[in-house]
């Protein structure tokens, strides 16, 4: 049960930062409009783009290649979740857990192989 | 019983209701993905209250890292131009409420007053190395069948991801 | 745990699903490594290869007592061993089919992926059906559901199987979420995920009335879930875009391998959880799934009646083929209420028997639709004249489908009928809309036979039967007639080797 408290306590720490990383910048932003002069025009409003007038919408498509590498993030970031409770219990376990991990691993060097060979890893 | 616990629990089950209903309701993707955000960071919360410290960073990993990034490049890869529809009838709105409601009623019913014995746990005490010594000797078998998943994730996203860059002419 | 302690561990009754992994790999591996201009052909034969070399080494398992691995994460009993040999028989057809079919709307660049998918996904089956633990069932599913998303989608030009694989996993997402949700209950419920120990802590608890209440609505859960899997009514809705879109091997592969899985699956988890618990707080209650057997009942009679009745009205032969594997899964459904002690065998022959039928039948659609370049019922007309054969294969199965005399589907559907009296109370409402949805039935299944044989042809042209079809074809239809005349043949493999599943829950 001590053990228990120690742990909750520990997390108020974090609790404590996660109110300071949403306090910043909303009190920044909030001293600035306190701050900044505000005299609005007509011509200030409007956007700005390189001297011109705007001719299009502002966000663009992206390329699809974007969005492949982020699947294949997921998937690899996946992969590194199972790395680590291996590597923190390792010692309990001993060879078997290296086979086994080498097993996981291939598998997912097939796919990392797989990507290369199909060209979506290639920029141009 | 107004302990700690209780305060913190309510709070963060709070953000994440919240979170899950602007996500339905906020009319702008980006602002949809922010609601978002919030409720997977809640939920690492009720893990690390939970004595899951190991899931709760995994969650805030994987869903309040990768899974929103992969969302926003979905969003970016689509056009925008299109006007949302419709929305339904009101008295298809107040069916779909009531099924909610009752279901909730439902579920509510059967947590209140539930009595289940409560059972000493260590979960809190090197949380990743249990984890770590359950999977990879109890869970060895469905572990390995993982792996295969992620590939066959892995590939069939690939395939099905990949722009044509071939054009139906120069095949054979 | 030490080396030693899990080299003790029988692996070796792991091999059929060694040899499919292995199988899968060494496909994934040749295909990158092959030149492009180079037949992927080949890859398939060597997944057939693989499939029956798996099927051989777990006949060589047959006599095998019960075993486990690992608590249970792996488990070779009796109703394993039977319903992996519909998985694997199932999966060698399906492939065979998947190796004629035409590499077209940019399958052709994937053709490779799509041979090793097919046995990914049938791993995933497999290990469904071996499985004492749900987290291993879980992997299983997901696997097999993943694959089978890919397999959906996997022509890409062709819109409607973009839009049948959108579907698809909409529906397959949802539909896991809400089976989790369910089986979370029942895990937080006993505090273990192993379903021996589960249905242990259950019998034991004694149950308060809130855990019941709580353990019914896991029940609804689960079931909802699961049903969506299956496709029965009124979860069904999503099987006829997903049939009619998808490449005609994966429709045969989703109303085949993957609905044995999900029996497969719902047999698992709901006769040794939820047939253990007193539906009350009395020892000498009925177990939860006899107190609840009236929904599934409702689900079973619901799906007969909307698989059958739509079925009348659908012009596309895929689409129809849909509606009819949902009817089809009702009639199963109508087993598995039973509870009789037929249960297990029926569901299993009739299972086996859909299998060679429907595998058939998809065969033909397949030639026909690629033949006529669409896959209107309208395609068949004079079938008989242009192809004689081919026209009274097709009609041997579809007797088979609506259930004739003489045929496999005969004798599954009296199998399920009498079990369904063999209980007390008899279920006499089930069985006759059973009886009367068969007669439905028969007015479409005939609808084909008509255009097959009293319509003049809109073209002469013959087909050309590429040898794998041709293969699928005689094994169906041997396998229909011979299962239809003799079919003690099934059953005494059954009763010789299975023990009647005595022991699937030790």
């Amino acid at each position: 049960m001590e053990l228990l408290n120690l742990y909750q306590n520990n997390y108020l720490i974090v609790f404590v930062f996660l109110c300071l990383g949403v306090i910043l910048p909303v009190v920044a932003l909030f001293l600035g409009k306190l701050l900044r002069p505000y005299k609005p025009s007509e011509a200030k409003y409007t956007t700005y783009e390189s001297g011109i007038e705007p001719f299009h919408d502002s966000r663009v498509q992206f390329n699809v290649r974007y969005y492949i590498f982020a699947l294949m993030f997921v998937i690899f970031d996946v992969e590194t979740v199972f790395l680590y409770p291996w590597a923190v219990a390792y010692d309990n376990l001993g060879i078997f857990a290296l086979i086994e991990m080498t097993i996981f691993v291939f598998m997912l060097i097939i796919g990392l192989v797989y990507a290369w060979k199909k060209k979506v890893l290639k920029w141009i | 019983m107004m302990s700690g616990e209780f305060i913190a629990f309510m709070g963060i089950a709070l953000v994440a209701v919240i979170g899950g209903v602007l996500l339905l309701n906020l009319s702008n993707v980006m602002h949809m993905m922010v609601a978002l955000v919030f409720t997977f960071v809640s939920i690492a919360g009720i893990y690390v209250l939970l004595s899951a410290e190991f899931v709760a960073a995994v969650q805030i990993l994987i869903y309040a890292g990768a899974i929103t990034i992969i969302m926003l490049f979905g969003i970016m890869l689509t056009r925008h131009e299109d006007t949302s529809e419709a929305p339904g009838s009101s008295w298809r709105k107040f069916a779909v409420f009531l099924g909610v409601l009752g279901f909730a009623a439902v579920l509510y019913f059967g947590i209140y007053n539930l009595d289940l014995p409560q059972m000493e746990n260590t979960l809190h005490e090197k949380n990743t190395m249990q984890i770590g010594e359950a999977l990879y000797s109890k869970f060895v078998i469905p572990f390995e069948l993982t792996s295969v998943l992620l590939l066959v994730a892995l590939i069939g996203s690939i395939m099905l991801a990949k722009k044509d860059d071939e054009k139906e002419g120069d095949k054979e | 745990m030490e080396l030693e302690q899990l080299l003790d561990f029988k692996w070796s009754i792991m091999t059929p699903e060694f040899i499919i992994l292995g199988v899968a790999t060494l496909l994934s591996i040749l295909d990158l490594f092959m030149p492009k201009s180079m037949d992927r052909k080949i890859l398939g034969w060597i997944g057939v290869a693989g499939i029956a070399a798996a099927t051989v080494s777990l006949a060589g398992f047959i006599d095998e007592p019960v075993t486990s691995i690992l608590f249970d994460t792996f488990r070779l009993d009796s109703f394993a061993k039977a319903f992996k040999f519909i998985l694997l028989i199932g999966s060698l057809f399906v492939l065979l089919l998947a190796i004629s079919f035409e590499k077209k709307d940019g399958l052709a660049e994937f053709a490779g992926e799509f041979y090793y998918l097919f046995l990914t996904a049938l791993l995933g089956a497999m290990f469904m059906a071996s499985s004492g633990d749900l987290i291993t069932l879980f992997i299983g599913l997901e696997l097999l559901t993943i694959s089978s998303w890919v397999l959906v989608g996997v022509t890409k030009r062709n819109k409607k199987s973009n839009e049948s694989a959108m579907k698809y996993v909409i529906n397959g997402g949802i539909s896991t979420a809400i089976t989790l949700f369910g089986l979370s209950y029942i895990y937080g419920l006993t505090g273990t995920t192993n379903i021996k120990d589960m249905s242990g802590t259950l019998m034991t608890m004694g149950g308060s009335q809130n855990q019941l209440y709580l353990l019914a609505i896991a029940f609804f859960m689960t079931l909802v879930g699961l049903s969506f899997k299956l496709a029965t009514a009124p979860f069904h809705m999503w099987a006829p875009d997903v049939y009619e879109g998808a490449p005609t091997p994966v429709t045969a592969f989703l109303s085949i391998v993957s609905k044995t899985a999900g029996f497969v699956i719902i047999v698992r988890i709901f006769v040794s959880i939820f047939g253990s618990v007193p539906a009350t707080g009395a020892q000498d209650a009925l177990p939860m799934l006899l107190h609840l057997q009236d929904y599934i009942g409702f689900l079973a009679g619901a799906t007969m009646i909307i698989g059958n009745v739509i079925a009348l009205r659908q012009r596309n032969i895929k689409r129809m083929f849909a509606y009819s594997s949902i009817a089809h899964a009702g009639y199963i459904l109508v087993a598995f209420t039973s509870m009789s002690y037929f249960t297990f065998d029926a569901i299993w022959f009739y299972l086996l028997a859909y299998l060679f039928m429907n595998v058939g039948a998809f065969a033909i659609i397949q030639l026909v639709g690629a033949k006529a370049g669409s896959d209107d019922i309208s395609a068949y007309a004079g079938l008989y004249r242009r192809a004689p054969i081919l026209a009274v294969t097709f009609a041997v199965l579809i007797l088979s489908l609506a259930g004739i005399p003489g045929t496999a589907g005969f004798i599954g559907k009296l199998n399920i009928f009498m079990g369904a009296f063999a209980t007390e109370p008899a279920h006499y409402v089930l069985a006759s809309i059973l009886i009367a949805t068969s007669v439905v039935s028969y007015f479409y299944y005939f609808g084909i036979m008509t255009q097959m044989f009293f319509r003049p042809a809109a073209d002469d042209s013959k087909f050309n039967i590429p040898v794998a079809l041709l293969v699928v074809l005689i094994g169906s239809v041997v396998g229909t007639i011979a299962l239809g005349i003799l079919p003690n043949i099934a059953f005494d493999f059954l009763h010789d080797n299975f023990m009647q599943f005595k022991d699937f829950l030790q």
